[in-house]
């Protein structure tokens, strides 16, 4: 930002929602807090590193910002890659009246606590207490490819996205 | 067509040979120093314009132009190798061709990278006085060499084709191989297969320059010769990566058939001597083309049919939800058109609009969720698309 670099590329095309969505909304929070501090607070950066190490990803590295690029840049690891968390679903609308229409990504439960990834701030814990169709039945277990209907949450907006930590 | 017409890049004094007593006179000579996939040395250059004084070499200088190695590479080839008697340079980096425009020596300026239109190519060309010659992309359709080279001949430029070469598809500074190859060795070479795809066969070579991968297949334009040799073309010749160990007899036999029978029928044999298979690329026919065709959806393209959102669920009392992206707003009455991913479609009228409020409506309003009436063939991921009046 001091050089007067005006605009960012995050890959994007061949990654997931999930991981779209995440390091979007890093790079997007730490650029709005340099532009009004002029400076990261450690509590921060580690909240934003704690958010990318949850996404399935290659190591990170500097490739060659600093130095020219060496052996260690080279990432070949990819059978140990852990995944942290899921998308579990995104968020259709959300209103008072109708309550909070997901688009089901993966299965959860009634007991689940999923986190919805806000477009500001931290991410909105969500503790599932009960499921409903779009028929309003009682729902004992999420299907991709289906709505689900759970009560509405305050800070909570349509494309907003929904994961589930990984046991 | 006259042997002048080829432009082989040599790999050694043999291949030269080779090539030159079939008659071909135009040779493109790689330094290591200053081409990405040269193999020759400083003192290996000079002694070749005294032994072959009826030939023409081009010197290549198509590595990555890194800011910090660029005047190096300047001072190096004004201190070195301006004094001999270059047909040309031929430059790949737009910064290399503005850097020699005041060397003495005409530039065949390498369009491989891009310059896929002709606004391109006339700006570049009327700017940089020094080029005489434009090779163009291996990626452009015959009917576009065709266009090009006729329009480049009109400005004056000659204009060159690859005729057979290896094409790149991934270039990294960095040296790739090397942990996994160990250290010690100036130059690696090998085979390599897709971790993510079932393709491989891909060539693999690390230089002091970084780490390039090549498509399995060579592109060859050989199969097409008696059509294209009315152009007024070069044809550049590149059997590079491939060691000339292992093209050694290839290489003699194409210097043969290109200098005499030029005949379809013996090509199949000739490519038996050649390590890899070889293709026409974009040249021909875009293959990617057809397969877009087939997986187009005829309905999205059609000014009659208007993309107006997909089916995220379905329930037999409420309905179809519908999520609406197409910034089209749905009123009762209307001619909806419904494509399920299996490939069912189906004409509907809309005879049911209720918000998630379960009111009915006219319209969708502001709305960007609705239900629709429900139709029992059309599952979730279903697209709907208004049929609009002609």
């Amino acid at each position: 930002m001091e050089h007067g670099i005006d605009s960012i590329k995050i890959e994007g095309r061949m990654k997931s929602e999930l991981y779209c969505a995440t390091v979007t909304k890093a790079y997007a929070q730490a650029l709005r807090s340099y532009q009004e501090k002029n400076a990261f607070s450690e509590e921060v950066l580690t909240y934003w590193a704690s958010e990318l190490e949850l996404i399935s990803h290659r190591d990170y590295t500097e490739a060659s910002l600093v130095t020219p690029a060496d052996e260690t840049s080279i990432y070949s690891e990819r059978n140990n890659e852990e995944k942290k968390a899921d998308m579990a679903a995104l968020v259709l609308s959300n209103t008072e009246s109708t309550g909070l229409w997901l688009d089901v990504r993966r299965a959860f439960y009634p007991g689940d606590t999923l986190e919805v990834l806000t477009f500001q701030g931290k991410s909105v814990s969500l503790p599932v207490h009960e499921i409903k169709s779009i028929d309003d039945q009682a729902v004992e277990k999420t299907r991709p490819s289906t709505v689900v209907k759970l009560p509405h949450v305050p800070f909570v907006e349509a494309y907003n996205l929904v994961r589930m930590r990984c046991p | 067509v006259k042997l002048d017409s080829f432009i082989v890049a040599a790999d050694n004094q043999e291949q030269i040979h080779q090539w030159y007593d079939q008659g071909y006179r135009q040779f493109v000579i790689g330094l290591k120093e200053f081409s990405r996939l040269g193999e020759w040395e400083s003192d290996q250059i000079e002694p070749l314009f005294k032994k072959y004084s009826l030939a023409t070499f081009h010197f290549e200088w198509d590595t990555l132009a890194h800011e910090d190695k660029l005047n190096k590479q300047l001072d190096l080839f004004f201190k070195l190798w301006s004094t001999l008697p270059w047909g040309s340079i031929r430059c790949l980096d737009t910064g290399v061709v503005h850097a020699l425009r005041e060397s003495t020596f005409p530039i065949t300026a390498l369009l491989e990278a891009g310059f896929h239109n002709q606004e391109a190519m006339f700006e570049f060309t009327s700017r940089e006085k020094k080029i005489t010659t434009v090779q163009l992309s291996r990626e452009l359709p015959k009917n576009q060499c065709v266009l090009y080279s006729n329009v480049l001949a009109s400005l004056n430029l000659s204009v060159e084709l690859p005729l057979f070469t290896a094409l790149l598809l991934f270039y990294s500074p960095r040296s790739l191989l090397t942990p996994i190859v160990g250290l010690g060795k100036e130059s690696i070479q090998t085979i390599a297969s897709s971790e993510e795809s079932p393709h491989k066969g891909f060539i693999l070579r690390e230089n002091r320059h970084g780490t390039f991968m090549f498509h399995p297949k060579f592109y060859s334009l050989l199969t097409q010769m008696s059509e294209l040799m009315n152009l007024s073309v070069t044809w550049f010749i590149d059997l590079r990566p491939v060691a000339f160990s292992e093209c050694r007899d290839f290489s003699a036999q194409l210097a043969q058939w290109l200098a005499t029978s030029r005949a379809e029928s013996e090509l199949d044999i000739l490519m038996e001597s050649f390590p890899h298979e070889s293709m026409r690329g974009f040249h021909h026919i875009n293959k990617s083309d057809i397969i877009f065709t087939k997986l187009k959806n005829h309905h999205r393209a059609h000014d009659q049919y208007r993309y107006v959102g997909e089916v995220m669920d379905f329930s037999s009392s409420k309905g179809l939800l519908v999520q609406l992206s197409g910034g089209v707003q749905l009123k009762l009455g209307q001619k909806l058109w419904l494509q399920s991913p299996q490939g069912a479609q189906l004409e509907i009228e809309l005879s049911r609009l209720t918000n998630l409020n379960q009111q009915s409506c006219h319209d969708s309003g502001n709305d960007t969720l609705i239900f629709i009436n429900y139709v029992k063939q059309i599952p979730s991921k279903s697209a709907v698309f208004l049929i609009q009046e002609a």
